[in-house]
């Protein structure tokens, strides 16, 4: 009892730690908008962002734009992450086949994902799949990687153990590979949002007609500076859930990694 | 990774009279339950080959407890690892008697470092072994909570791993073993990393556990001490590549307690060890 509240008096101060750097920026920036040290023009005040933030929600075309990005990076993520966990898996317990696939990940590991975009137009057309495909690419790389070096670093003895009270390939996987390795696995997913967003953002802004970059991106050239703030607002917001998101629930399906 | 268990034999009486040839077999009774000839296990790497076990023959009886003792690094844990199965290449021959025909495991393996999961809480580590051999999830857990019972961590059934002890998780792997019921358990020094005290009162209760159900163990150690609290017979292995130098009886009343051991007894065959294991010692610090 006393310790779990005790957790939750601790978390909360982290919370509090992380959050009031951040509203001393906000407020700086509100005063010095406020003072016309900063031009609102294109620092309007942070209580005017929030403001026209709602209402572009409400009658703006930012709830749209915000669903499409929101559309994209939950596909993107859920293939992405599939793919990685299960490629990753696999390679990190048989040998043969990481020795297979392993150079064609570590060939396209250190590429930027966004130089390999134009390549993808080509070949199948500068169409929505392209767009979730790529992020898809980066988050499977990340978490292929993040899982194949997680199933290596387990204790030789977990699965000695499991085999030797006659665990098969499925309970071995299952019972042993999955959790042994999931904090690992979290930090591929984690790695693979920071990136997949990064994505995501630059080809709506560069190749898209809808979404959250192609928003900001549209609103600078127009001078609608308020809306891109609005817009950044959002993917900021889409941002903090998910990777934060992703690395509370590893936190709370490793719990016994935390002692 | 293949996973054979080393081939079953059924009639031990009729190699019972074969047995008698080797010469330094201790005396013992009973039918035959581990009969290990030539046993030889070669590591080879790209670079270079280990030779870790060179011939060796042992028998170990049925419900007897066997003690291997060896020098670090002599490859009593890989004769182990043969036997449980884990290790499927090696030369020579192992039979391991079975009367069993309820298709339940053969051997169960207790390591050195618990090989309890992190993630499952006691009462599924305990009931893991049964999980596999699909048992019911009632029936596994009633079984898995006697044991846990008997090693007193009853009420921790629901307890992860990480909140218990050293001691208690061996206690746990311990109860996962016997509750597995296999007919032969090998130990690999179980309780080489836990404290004294620890280790004696694991000790007294795995010997009452194997009073209890008369199972067939072998365990390994490095400990002369340990072995000779535990054995009913011990084989003194060699520096690598580990070989059977000799075997001895150990011929101490039972239940042994800390006070029962004839201390006499228990010095002259502490020293008789002290002296056959010194050279191997010697020699596996030496190389």
């Amino acid at each position: 009892m006393s310790h779990a509240r005790r957790r939750r008096h601790t978390s909360t101060r982290r919370l509090g730690l992380h959050l009031a750097p951040i509203l001393a920026v906000v407020l700086c920036w509100e005063v010095l908008a406020r003072l016309a040290i900063l031009n609102p023009t294109f620092f309007p005040p942070p209580s005017v962002v929030v403001g026209v933030t709602g209402q572009l929600l409400v009658e703006g075309p930012l709830l749209y734009h915000t669903w499409v990005s929101l559309r994209r990076i939950l596909i993107a993520f859920l293939i992405g992450a599939t793919s990685g966990i299960a490629v990753g898996l696999w390679m990190g317990w048989s040998r043969p086949v990481r020795l297979i696939v392993n150079p064609y990940v570590s060939l396209f590991y250190p590429i930027p994902k966004i130089a390999l975009v134009p390549i993808m137009f080509t070949l199948l057309g500068v169409t929505e799949t392209v767009r979730v495909l790529a992020m898809s690419i980066a988050v499977f790389l990340l978490v292929a990687v993040n899982t194949m070096g997680g199933v290596r670093q387990i204790d030789d003895a977990y699965i000695d153990a499991a085999l030797d009270n006659g665990a098969g390939t499925l309970a071995l996987y299952r019972d042993v590979l999955i959790p042994g390795s999931l904090s690992e696995i979290f930090a591929g997913l984690s790695l693979g949002l920071g990136v997949g967003f990064n994505l995501i953002v630059v080809i709506e802004m560069l190749a898209a007609k809808s979404g959250l970059g192609y928003l900001i991106w549209r609103s600078w050239r127009l001078f609608t500076i308020q809306q891109m703030y609005a817009a950044l607002v959002m993917i900021t917001l889409l941002g903090i859930v998910f990777i934060y998101g992703v690395d509370i629930l590893g936190n709370r399906l490793t719990f016994w990694e935390a002692e | 990774m293949n996973r054979e268990p080393p081939k079953a034999f059924n009639e031990p009486d009729s190699k019972a009279t074969a047995m008698a040839e080797t010469s330094y077999e201790a005396s013992a009774t009973g039918s035959p339950c581990i009969r290990a000839r030539g046993v030889g296990k070669t590591y080879s790497s790209r670079s270079s080959e280990v030779e870790a076990l060179t011939d060796v023959d042992l028998t170990v009886y049925d419900q007897e407890f066997f003690c291997l003792l060896g020098p670090s690094g002599c490859g009593k844990s890989t004769f182990l690892r043969i036997l449980s199965g884990l290790v499927s290449e090696y030369s020579g021959e192992i039979e391991i008697s079975s009367a069993r025909a309820d298709g339940g495991s053969v051997t169960n393996m207790v390591f050195q470092e618990y090989g309890i999961f992190p993630w499952k809480t006691v009462l599924n580590n305990v009931a893991f072994g049964l999980k596999m051999d699909g048992v019911r999830k009632q029936r596994r857990h009633e079984r898995a909570r006697s044991y846990l019972e008997k090693v007193g961590l009853a009420e921790f059934a629901d307890a992860y791993p990480h909140q218990l002890s050293g001691g208690m998780k061996q206690r746990v792997a311990i109860a996962r073993a016997f509750t597995n019921d296999p007919e032969v358990l090998l130990m690999d020094e179980p309780f080489g990393v836990l404290d004294a005290q620890t280790k004696r009162n694991l000790q007294t209760e795995l010997l009452s556990l194997w009073s209890e159900t008369k199972k067939t163990v072998v365990y390994v150690t490095h400990d002369i001490e340990e072995a000779i609290t535990l054995g009913d017979r011990l084989a003194v292995m060699t520096a690598r590549p580990g070989g059977v130098k000799e075997v001895l009886d150990v011929d101490l009343p039972r239940p042994r307690t800390r006070g029962s051991i004839p201390t006499d007894e228990f010095t002259t065959l502490r020293e008789r060890v002290w002296e056959l294991l010194s050279d191997e010692v010697q020699q596996s610090v030496t190389r």
